[in-house]
């Protein structure tokens, strides 16, 4: 379905209900951050959470951790209906209660971010770069195949990632997270 | 030579005569006047105006609350189902854990007023402990304790919870309660034959009455408003105060300004059965029967020691080991790879206690200013129902749930409102004064009471003007009643959660941090934050004993 096409009577929509509410039923235990779930896998192990939705950085920090105390690795699985990718694109917002300085600080921390030594250390750090002509670079290309390689649990083949892309309209975004009010567990 | 001495000698005299003359300008009634004005706007903005601010933002958008809360096109009425479970997860859990600390505090604030021991006096101030640490450490370490014994974020553990940090508002009203009771009435009635437990009924109880409603109101009114602890030993659970937060975070505020009013007009009815039953004459009680049998039975002395140490030992699993179970999670190696990792922790600490004592000391510099002319205007000045009036509305904040308190601050002086102050440390100021006020005013005013007119008339028939009697007679009087509220102030300051989630922006206090850092699993690190606020905390209850006035010492 095109993003764009997503109203809120979509989200409505009783056969959205109840898929989101089959999702929610094989959850064991609600986490409140992803870091807390990767923790809890790193912790815990397999027999506590086998499945959770988490950041690829944070596979990358815990998966050798949990390979040394339990055997098994944590491993990325990438959807192919698609997987959301996070603080991206940055956007400084062309608005009218955004001052010229607003925009010039915020210019300035593109340029901040997009200086080599700083992508390398994202990458590095387990953050993707979305440019992948930037893997075109021998350094960051060497970089790019220590940090993300199956060793530490996610792929290094970026074209197995699908880009999920959510609805366009600020007000169907803002009611998504209302949909779990609906379906989630409260005992 | 004799000529520079007495240069040297006339300076003081000189400033000193400025000053006197200073005082005497300053104490023309236009200036009293100006300060009243200065002293009553205060008030009113600080703790009427953002109430008042709740109520008209509930009625000019209660086409959208109602909207939202019953007819929604997501929703339905999900959402006013989800606030009528949050109230009623909120009304039974303090009805249960206020019933628990009745049950095991009632035995021990009659040990501590009538028994003489060694210890009595650490274990008092363990009891008191609980009630100046911050919720939020006391949750973790709650949460920890229960831990163990394998019992997990849920109901059970937010009433053990509740218990802990509610308890001492019971033992603490019971105990000054009791201490007023005449042993000689209770000896009486034994002389005539009465058992213990008739005497307690026939007795005791009424006249303690008063003090045990008090006590369980406000114990009541703590649990039902609790944020930081909550959050950390809810689990799946949404309290009403939870829910508030929660509102405010998504931004719904319509909808979270109508669950803080819904909250407000609670605490307001609370607090008005309290002042009603605080006036009345609790001695009218007629017994059809004196001498049961039963009583008689129960009086026997194996059953009184029997419930003491049973309460003891209720309280000591309770409130006091789980309370303090903490200190045994103290790891120091975990504790160093967590606080100096890549996030920096550590710096993160050091920035929240700098907030948490930078707001702190702020906050009780305003109130003391304000509060003192309060005080004297609240006990000196016959205004008739005003006194009486303004006496209520004080202690509206110490009733209201933090977290509602803190959304009516954020509508009121934020965006939403008047505009004056965004997110951040400048409303987290606005906030604290709004529910520390009362804690300044009230054992200055305590003082005022006990000091003896005389002295102000022998120095105002001396010529002496009222600021200058104010400065060398008053002041000194009620000094300890100023030290003993900027204490309890700063405290509650330091201790504060669920106001502070509601109007921070990027900047954290101490017990925020420690919600943060639980939420996302860096345990060692939040051990040792609350260590750390528990031990200040500690230092600062011992302070506010040695300053507090013993007329303000309910509540």
């Amino acid at each position: 379905m095109d993003p764009a096409a997503i109203t809120i009577d979509n989200l409505a929509d009783p056969v959205v209900i109840q898929w989101l509410s089959e999702i929610e039923s094989a959850a064991v235990f609600y986490g409140k951050s992803t870091g807390f779930l990767a923790k809890y896998m790193r912790d815990r192990g397999p027999e506590a959470l086998q499945v959770a939705v988490l950041y690829e950085n944070l596979v990358q920090d815990y998966s050798q951790l949990a390979e040394e105390k339990y055997g098994q690795k944590i491993i990325a699985v990438y959807p192919t209906e698609g997987s959301l990718f996070s603080d991206h694109p940055f956007c400084i917002l062309d608005a009218d209660w955004v001052s010229e300085e607003q925009k010039m600080v915020a210019d300035e921390y593109l340029k901040f971010l997009s200086q080599k030594e700083l992508i390398l250390k994202a990458i590095q750090t387990g953050f993707r770069p979305i440019d992948v002509n930037l893997l075109d670079e021998s350094d960051i290309q060497e970089v790019y195949q220590l940090s993300f390689n199956m060793e530490h649990g996610v792929t290094a083949d970026p074209g197995v990632i699908i880009e999920l892309h959510p609805p366009t309209d600020g007000l169907v975004i803002a009611r998504i997270p209302d949909l779990w009010l609906l379906t989630r567990n409260s005992e | 030579m004799v000529t520079q001495e007495h240069r040297i000698g006339e300076a003081p005299i000189i400033r000193n005569n400025l000053l006197l003359r200073a005082e005497k300008e300053l104490s023309k009634k236009k200036y009293k006047r100006i300060l009243e004005i200065i002293v009553i706007t205060f008030f009113a903005l600080i703790i009427l105006a953002p109430i008042i601010n709740i109520i008209s933002t509930v009625i000019a958008n209660i086409g959208e609350i109602r909207t939202r809360l019953f007819f929604d096109i997501l929703l339905g009425d999900s959402q006013w189902v989800i606030m009528r479970e949050a109230l009623w997860d909120s009304f039974s859990i303090a009805f249960v854990a206020v019933a628990i600390d009745v049950a095991i505090g009632f035995p021990i604030a009659i040990l501590l007023t009538r028994n003489e021991f060694p210890g009595k006096h650490f274990i008092d101030f363990l009891v008191d402990l609980p009630m100046a640490v911050p919720t939020s450490a006391l949750g973790f370490s709650v949460m920890m304790f229960w831990g163990i014994m394998g019992i997990t974020p849920g109901r059970t553990l937010i009433i053990f919870v509740h218990v802990a940090f509610t308890y001492p508002y019971i033992v603490r009203n019971l105990k000054l309660a009791i201490e007023k009771v005449d042993p000689l009435l209770e000896k009486a009635a034994m002389t005539l034959s009465a058992s213990k437990m008739t005497v307690l009924r026939t007795i005791s109880l009424p006249l303690i009455r008063e003090g045990l409603i008090a006590g369980t109101i406000l114990a009541f009114t703590r649990s039902l408003g609790e944020t930081g602890a909550t959050m950390i030993c809810a689990g799946l659970v949404e309290t009403a105060p939870i829910l508030v937060v929660g509102l405010r975070k998504q931004l719904q505020l319509p909808t979270a300004s109508f669950l803080s009013l819904v909250l407000i007009l609670i605490s307001l009815t609370l607090l008005i059965i309290v002042k009603l039953i605080a006036r009345r004459n609790t001695a009218t009680s007629k017994f059809w029967q004196i001498h049961f049998e039963w009583e008689k039975f129960f009086s026997k002395s194996i059953f009184t020691k029997g419930t003491k140490i049973l309460a003891g030992l209720l309280m000591t699993l309770l409130v006091l080991i789980p309370s303090f179970y903490i200190f045994s999670e103290i790891r120091p190696v975990e504790i160093g790879v967590e606080l100096f990792g890549a996030d920096n922790k550590w710096a993160y600490l050091w920035s929240a206690v700098v907030n948490s004592f930078q707001i702190g000391f702020l906050v009780i510099f305003i109130d003391v200013i304000i509060a003192i002319p309060f005080a004297l205007m609240l006990e000196r000045e016959k205004w008739g129902r005003v006194n009486g009036i303004l006496d209520t509305i004080l202690d509206i904040p110490l009733i209201i749930p933090s977290a509602a308190l803190g959304f009516a601050v954020f509508m009121f002086w934020g965006p939403a409102g008047i505009n004056l102050a965004q997110p951040g440390l400048g409303m987290i100021i606005f906030t604290h004064l709004t529910f520390t006020f009362p804690y300044v005013v009230r054992p200055i005013a305590a003082q005022i009471k006990n000091i003896k007119i005389g002295h102000e008339e022998a120095s105002a028939t001396l010529g002496a003007a009222p600021l200058t009697t104010f400065r060398r007679i008053t002041l000194p009087a009620i000094k300890n009643g100023v030290i003993a509220g900027m204490i309890a102030a700063f405290t509650r300051s330091l201790g504060e959660t669920g106001a502070t989630l509601i109007v921070m922006g990027a900047d954290r206090t101490v017990p925020v941090l420690i919600v943060d850092w639980v939420e996302e699993n860096a345990f060692y690190a939040a051990a040792l934050a609350s260590v750390i606020v528990i031990l200040i905390s500690a230092l600062l209850l011992a302070l506010t004993r040695v300053f507090m006035p013993k007329e303000s010492q309910r509540l």
